[in-house]
């Protein structure tokens, strides 16, 4: 059976803020 | 590498790129993957600015079904690693008026179009701005980050205000095992002597605010006098390259509008004053699709040219396009644009406060005063903004976090009413991120 899907893995190590500036907040996607 | 032909099946959307590889993207899994032409062929063609889930296609023979099952089981699958990204109230980033008084009159500007909110007033009370922060600092749980964010009229204008500030927030901080993280905006036109000498002995970002080289800059940036200004941040960049003292990080950001259309020459001129990061942003009431259309190409442009720069490393040091690689690898679905009520709050030069950076003078936006906090005002602002502004079914809710407030009211009239353009502008960014992030994680 033919492979439709092939997943990309993320790389969780270079997450987070931390390079440099953090730009996330006021205005940006926060979590 | 320009999106080409959008579609969707449920929580995945996919696109082709020009060379005619295929990336997906699972909306809520924060999952990106490479599907095949015949799983592209089972999904339905949709456009940029549609949100909504369309009908699905149903497949024909066992070839189609087959490659339909594909896309049904990972559409269905939880992906486990994915983490909510509720925010519980707690505010933990402010924006500080120093002032609101500015050297500049920028065009766009936001603050009351001259840096006073229609307040003018020359300086922050300092005495009275401790005891706030005491509150907001000793408010949180060791460990918590805290972060300000220096803003006016133009700070520059009272470095000893900053400096005073700083130093109690550094203190406090300690005080409390809070890490403290500072940063100002500013337009960079006064970095010289004791005021670089202040801005150097800080560990801050300084984001400075330029919008490309002098002959675009001084029509969009001029002095309050409508002379240029471009000469003296050029000087103050310049002095802060020649030694950056204790400063975390030097960013700089540009605003893009139908004046100012070249985006690309922007980051080629930027490039030239070796900032850490950049942003590109997009006039927040331009309602022009014209003038998005060229912002968006050349977003594109600049993705690909960071790209060929230096990869990843240079393609993230724009906002714009590091944003969507944060929520993919953090594995964190956003569910707010911004922690506008939640986890942040503007103080401005009077010390009262607003949800938003953009509201400060406005009375009917007051959500506090000194140490005191509405929190009946407050609570209008407890759901996600996903749901705040119904964005249930848009493919890109997890990395945009439902938009922003500000825009939406100030081109609609409602702050909950999305605002077409902003989605629209979104999405293209994260298609964009998307077949990079692709290109990056499978190289590795």
């Amino acid at each position: 059976m033919k492979k439709h899907i092939k997943k990309i893995k993320p790389n969780t190590e270079l997450a987070g803020p931390g390079k440099g500036g953090d730009p996330k907040e006021p205005c940006g996607p926060v979590a | 590498m320009k999106p080409i032909e959008l579609r969707r099946h449920n929580e995945i959307i996919a696109f082709k790129a020009e060379d005619d590889s295929i990336t997906a993207y699972h909306a809520y899994n924060l999952e990106v993957a490479e599907i095949s032409p015949e799983s592209f062929a089972q999904m339905t063609p949709i456009a940029i600015t549609d949100g909504a889930i369309p009908d699905v296609k149903l497949p024909g023979n066992d070839e189609e079904k087959e490659a339909f099952e594909a896309l049904s089981e990972w559409n269905s699958e939880v992906n486990p690693n994915a983490k909510s990204g509720k925010l519980e109230f707690g505010i933990r980033t402010i924006n500080l008026n120093i002032n609101q008084i500015c050297n500049l009159k920028c065009v766009y500007c936001a603050a009351g179009g001259d840096g006073t909110y229609g307040q003018p007033t020359n300086k922050i009370n300092v005495e009275k701005t401790l005891p706030q922060l005491k509150f907001f600092i000793s408010s949180l749980s060791p460990g918590q980050k805290f972060r300000i964010i220096f803003i006016g009229g133009e700070p520059l204008l009272h470095p000893e205000a900053i400096l005073a500030i700083y130093n109690y927030a550094q203190e406090e901080a300690a005080i409390h095992k809070i890490i403290p993280i500072m940063s100002i905006v500013t337009n960079g036109t006064l970095l010289e002597g004791r005021t670089l000498e202040i801005v150097r002995s800080m560990k801050i970002d300084v984001k400075i605010s330029l919008d490309g080289p002098k002959e675009i800059n001084d029509i969009v940036r001029p002095t309050k006098n409508n002379t240029s200004s471009t000469d003296m941040t050029l000087a103050g960049i310049r002095e802060l390259n020649r030694d950056r003292g204790n400063i975390t990080s030097f960013n700089l950001a540009a605003v893009c509008s139908a004046r100012n259309p070249e985006a690309l020459k922007t980051y080629q001129f930027f490039r030239s004053l070796n900032p850490d990061r950049m942003e590109f942003h997009f006039e927040s009431t331009e309602k022009s699709s014209e003038t998005q259309r060229i912002y968006l190409e050349q977003m594109s442009l600049i993705a690909e040219e960071a790209w060929n720069n230096g990869g990843e490393k240079e393609l993230r040091k724009i906002l714009q396009f590091d944003q969507g690689f944060q929520v993919l690898d953090s594995q964190t679905r956003i569910e707010n644009y911004c922690g506008a009520g939640k986890t942040y709050l503007m103080v401005d030069a009077k010390n009262k406060l607003y949800t938003c950076v953009w509201a400060a003078g406005d009375q009917s936006e007051v959500v506090g005063e000194n140490e005191q906090l509405d929190h009946d005002k407050l609570a209008k602002y407890a759901k996600p903004l996903i749901e705040l502004n119904n964005c249930q079914t848009c493919w890109a809710r997890h990395a945009c976090g439902g938009g922003c407030m500000y825009i939406n009211k100030a081109n609609n009239g409602d702050k909950h009413k999305k605002d077409n353009l902003f989605c629209e502008r979104t999405r293209n960014l994260l298609l964009v991120t998307l077949s990079y992030y692709k290109k990056a994680r499978t190289a590795e």
